[in-house]
This record gives C-alpha cells, structure tokens and sequence, in this order.
C-alpha cells in the first residue's frame, strides 16, 4: 500500500500537468490578491477576500486531473500488473486516493504561499476559511475518485465527473433558493444541504452568501469527512471481487 | 464520403452512449415536468405553464449534445481514424462526415426533447402564458439549430485536439465556462431590478454574446429576431468546419 502511494505520488506530481497547474495557481493567486488581475464584483474588497475567491479554481482542476490520471491504470492496464504484484484493488483504491489528498495539500500550499506573497495578512478566521476550503477540495477528490475508478471507460468517467462538477455548481444557486424560502426555520438542516457540495462550502465565504447558509466551521468539516468516508466506502465496497476484464 | 457517412451515422444510432443520452433527455425532462406539477399543485395550488414544460431542455441541452459527441474522441483512440484513410478516404472527407454525423446528434437531441415536451404539455394540460404557437416554434427551430452548432463546435475542438485524453474534457469544460459567462452576463443585462448599468464597450461585447454566440441561447428565454440568431448559430458552425478542416488536414495522427 505505501509502496502503491509512493509510486502513484511521484507519477502525479512529477507530471506537467500538476506542476503547470501550481505554476498556474501560484500565478494567478499572486495576481488575484495582489490586485494586478481582478473581476468588478471583487473590487473594494480585501487582498484576503480575493485571493479566496481564486480557490474554487483547485476544483476544476481536480476535475480533470483525477478522471484523467486514474483512468490510465485501466487504459494502460497498469492495474493487472499490480494486482499480479499482490496488491488488492482496494489498496490501489486508497493509494490513489492518498496520492491526490497529498497533490491537493501541495497545490494548497503553493496557493497560501502564494496569497501571503500578494499581501494577504493572516488571521485565525482566514487560516480558518482555508482549511475549510482544503477539507471542501478533498471531500470534492474523494468524490472524483469514486466516479473515475467504478468507470472502466473514460468516456463514462469523463461524463460524470463533468455532471458532479454542474451538480456542485447549481447546488450553490438552488441552495441560495432553499435558503431563501426557509426564512431562517430549520438552520442546522438547511445549510447542511447547502455544504454538501464542494463549491457550495467555497460559496459560504465568498461574502456574497447569506448568513443563514453558514452552519459553522466544525460542520462542515464533519460534512467533509463525512463525505470522504461514505464514498470510499461505496467505492471500495466488493471492489476486490470486481472483473477487471 | 458517403460510404463512410452511412458507416459513421450508422455506428451512431447503436452506440449505447447516444442511446443512452436521448434517454436521459427524456427522462430529465419527464421527471422535472411531473415535479414541477406537483409542487405547483400541492404548494400553490396552481397550474403549470406550458412555457415551464417547454424550456427544460435548454437547462441540459448543451450538456447532452456535448457528452454525445465524445463517441467520436473514440475513433482516435481505438485507431479507426487511421483505417478510415488507409481505405482511401480523404482527410476532408473525413472531417466533413463527422461533423454531418455531429450535427444529426444534436439534432436528434433537439427533436427528442420537442417531441417529449409537446407530449408532456398535451398531457399535463400546461396551457402557454406568454408565447404563441408560432412563437414557440420558431424557439425550437432556434433551439435545434443551437444544438447542432454546439455539436459541431465540439467536434471540431475533438478533431484538433486528437487522441489525447484531455479531449474527452475539452468540449464539456468549455460548456461549463460558457455557462458562467452566460450567468454573468444575463444577470447583467437584464437584472431583476434597475436598469442597466454597462456602457460602451462592455455593453457591445455583452449584447453581442447574448445575440451571436449559440451556448446564450440556452440560458434565456429568446427574446431577438430570428435572424440573429441563425447567423449566430450558422457563424459558429461555419467558423469550427472551417478552422477544424485547416488543422485536421495537417494534423499528425498516432
């Protein structure tokens, strides 16, 4: 298992697509709080207020990278070759989900780096938005995950991770309805529904968000792991019996 | 040409992922329609509007249209395209059949949801508001040729690209971005309330957007002459054939 995550983890980040799209973060996170690049909705607002808006770019990212660098186990046939070498397809499950746990946490890390380079003072609360967001981003990968290693076509991998990412995005705006039409009854339960989705946890500290959709940082970390527990343990569950083909 | 026409729109119709497309669409649609129904009725104690039924499809359409052409990224990568052109065919050949085949997908697409929704409005007795008969038909005339530039927009970028795994995303993440833009800029132009507050220039780019640029032409309801919105739809497809045919004809195939 370690040696199946130390494998993937070299392959993954010694690719030019992951070190292009850190270059890229980097880049553009710098711009973004330094206030060289900039929307009109964001102006007049804090270098930490921006540079957070950024963020939800990591998801499209993951979006591709993780349909995309799965699928090659199955179009390569690089699976039966580690199943030959005694390894489980759970554990190569787990070891590729580790690999882009650990990806994500780089590309956090470059994006921070970044954000502090452009001029975003750090505070508890914004440290704390951050470590939301990266819990929000895994919860996201572990969802890619289960889509892109259940499909042995890319095609189909390539479908649904497309449909997950339409689905987080018009959560935001249907949960902006559910939260309008509740008026404040039942809190707890109506901004869960709203965090369930990776975007809709990024949307709560935008500041374009109502108050009422913020359920408070320990549930939605909870969501979050919640989450990636439930769909590794459906995309694992008989996934040793599977016909590989 | 032809013989490879006839193969392609051939290997289309059997194909399970068109197939399964169109019965997604259906099924969106029938689910949203009987949905809707009953939370207007239990809720409001309403009807529904025939416009409510007829204006499902624009919410999924590019989606379906985009997802369905992906069956052709699968030519490159299980090597039919190189067998297509050892049996003699020419490249342009080539290039124009798909897009023929493209644009009868999204064309299928459209007629699956015109036909579903009109079955749905006779059934579930959603009479229209604020179009007419005529008015309606013109939206899916308008709808369908939308449909057929988004696929041969699609294609076209499949085509290019090639046999590389990043192809299966392009066409969907372009959609998702011009679903955005087309966000940003309905709520722009006609905001909820006030008035407008673009000028000059901004305003140009974003009334041409809302009027020649086919993915607007899901996200609101048709509100500009007919004739924009052709030459908006026949624009993008003359643009991708053409540019396509210009790098296809040069590409390297592996």
């Amino acid at each position: 298992m370690f040696n199946l995550y130390k494998a993937n983890l070299r392959r993954l980040t010694g690719n030019i697509f992951f070190i292009g799209g850190c270059a890229i973060a980097l880049a553009v996170t710098f711009c973004f709080s330094k206030n060289i690049l900039s929307m009109e909705f964001l102006g007049g607002r804090s270098a930490e207020a921006r540079m957070y808006f950024v963020s939800s770019a990591m998801i499209v990212f993951f979006t591709l990278i993780v349909p995309i660098f799965t699928n090659m186990e199955y179009s390569d046939g690089t699976i039966r070759n580690k199943i030959i070498a005694g390894h489980s397809q759970k554990n190569i499950y787990l070891s590729y989900l580790l690999a882009y746990f650990t990806q994500a946490l780089i590309m956090w890390g470059v994006y921070m780096a970044a954000g502090f380079l452009g001029g975003a003072k750090p505070s508890v609360h914004f440290i704390m938005t951050n470590i939301i967001m990266l819990f929000a981003i895994f919860n996201y990968i572990a969802t890619m995950m289960f889509i892109a290693f259940r499909f042995k076509k890319i095609i189909f991998a390539a479908a649904g991770s497309i449909l997950i990412l339409n689905i987080c995005f018009n959560s935001i705006l249907f949960g902006n309805l559910i939260v309008m039409l509740a008026e404040g009854r039942m809190p707890l339960l109506v901004s869960s529904l709203y965090n369930i989705s990776a975007l809709g946890q990024w949307f709560v500290y935008t500041g374009f968000c109502a108050d009422e959709a913020n359920p408070g940082m320990p549930v939605q970390i909870l969501i979050s792991l919640i989450i990636v527990l439930g769909t590794t343990f459906l995309g694992t569950l008989k996934i040793n019996k599977r016909d590989l083909a | 040409m032809l013989r490879i026409l006839y193969s392609d729109l051939r290997r289309t119709l059997v194909n399970r992922l068109f197939i399964g497309c169109l019965s997604t669409n259906i099924a969106y649609q029938v689910g949203t329609a009987v949905l809707l129904k009953m939370i207007m009725w239990f809720a409001f104690k309403d009807n529904i509007t025939g416009e409510d039924i007829s204006f499902v499809y624009s919410s999924i359409g590019i989606f379906l249209v985009t997802v369905s052409t992906l069956i052709i990224v699968s030519d490159f990568s299980e090597g039919t395209m190189r067998n297509k052109l050892i049996s003699g065919a020419k490249r342009s050949d080539v290039f124009i059949s798909t897009i023929f085949t493209s644009s009868f997908m999204g064309m299928a697409q459209a007629a699956t949801a015109f036909v579903t929704e009109s079955i749905l409005r006779f059934f579930l007795g959603g009479e229209l508001i604020s179009y007419t008969i005529p008015e309606l038909a013109d939206f899916w005339i308008i709808l369908t040729l939308a449909s057929v530039s988004v696929a041969v927009f699609s294609t076209s970028m499949i085509m290019m690209i090639g046999g590389k795994k990043i192809a299966y995303f392009v066409g969907l993440l372009i959609a998702f971005a011009f679903k955005i833009i087309s966000m940003e800029v309905t709520d722009k132009l006609y905001p909820d309330s006030g008035n407008v507050t673009l000028t000059g220039f901004k305003l140009a780019i974003y009334t041409f957007y809302d009027r020649f640029v086919p993915y607007a032409y899901f996200s609101i309801r048709p509100h500009w002459d007919t004739g924009s919105y052709i030459l908006g739809c026949v624009g993008l497809m003359a643009i991708s054939t053409i540019i396509g045919l210009l790098v296809f004809n040069k590409k390297e195939l592996q």
